[in-house]
């Protein structure tokens, strides 16, 4: 369980760390 | 290891690019909700913001890419969650609609954007009453395929051999033919069934003696009759070959 919660917790992680890159890359091109 | 880093980068990535193109949305829906580019016999009455069709179609296409990078490394077990990124892509556009439907540039409201926001975020939140149930049982572990098989064809298992009326030309269903039997897969009565009413049944549906030995071979073939009762049918079959 602790195995799987830490898979579900990175998965969360690279959601977070996607959604701020998206908002850096489009802030980068479109200025 | 390498589709557990799969499914992270994919994930990862559905998110970026479901980020840009929200991004991307809002920045034209800044403009009145409409642009154009590109080199065009007109005047362009909203020039599109630089850079944004292109990352609106890159990250259309991106997207893609990381979710089906996500669906091939995360596994059966975790499949249910890509539900999550239809969900996401809808409630996020869904949320631009509405905030430019409330407060567009122009002031007022925005009657247009408020119908898109009330479709796009059903749409993005209908399918979440299916998927968060799903993604709950994927985290605690209950996997849904080791639960009730799905509904086969009717040509494979619904024909029940131990059924009340058994297995005689009066049950038989118009679109099989006898030609059609012998990929029956037997229900587990089926091993108790007497050979004389498998010799019965198969004779009673082809309506040939050759055609219900070929049957009762092929059943014998497959296991599906022991010898003794093969040779049992056989023989009735012979014996009788109109019996029902």
């Amino acid at each position: 369980m602790s195995t799987r919660l830490f898979l579900v917790s990175l998965h969360i992680a690279a959601i977070l760390v996607g959604i701020y890159g998206g908002f850096q890359i489009f802030d980068a091109v479109t200025r | 290891m390498l589709r557990w880093a799969g499914s992270i980068v994919g994930v990862g990535g559905v998110a970026l690019c479901i980020t840009i193109v929200s991004q991307g949305m809002r920045s034209v829906e800044k403009i009145g909700g409409t642009c154009a580019s590109g080199n065009t016999p007109f005047t362009i009455a909203h020039p599109c913001p630089a850079g944004v069709p292109g990352l609106l179609t890159g990250g259309i296409f991106a997207g893609l890419f990381f979710l089906a990078l996500f669906v091939i490394c995360v596994g059966e077990r975790g499949r249910s969650t890509v539900l999550l990124a239809w969900s996401a892509l809808f409630l996020a556009l869904g949320w631009n609609f509405l905030d430019f439907g409330l407060h567009p540039t122009t002031g007022g409201t925005s009657v247009g954007f408020l119908v898109c926001a009330v479709i796009f975020i059903l749409m993005g939140g209908v399918p979440l009453l299916y998927t968060i149930p799903q993604c709950i049982k994927a985290l605690l572990g209950q996997d849904d395929s080791t639960s009730t098989p799905t509904a086969q064809p009717f040509s494979s298992t619904s024909v029940q051999f131990n059924s009340p009326t058994g297995w005689g030309a009066t049950n038989t269903p118009p679109a099989l033919t006898p030609t059609v039997w012998p990929v029956v897969t037997p229900a587990p009565a089926t091993a108790s069934r007497s050979a004389s009413t498998a010799a019965a049944s198969v004779t009673a549906a082809g309506g040939d003696v050759a055609g219900a030995l070929e049957k009762l071979a092929s059943l014998h073939a497959r296991g599906e009759l022991s010898d003794t009762e093969y040779e049992e049918a056989k023989r009735k079959t012979l014996q009788n070959p109109r019996s029902t």
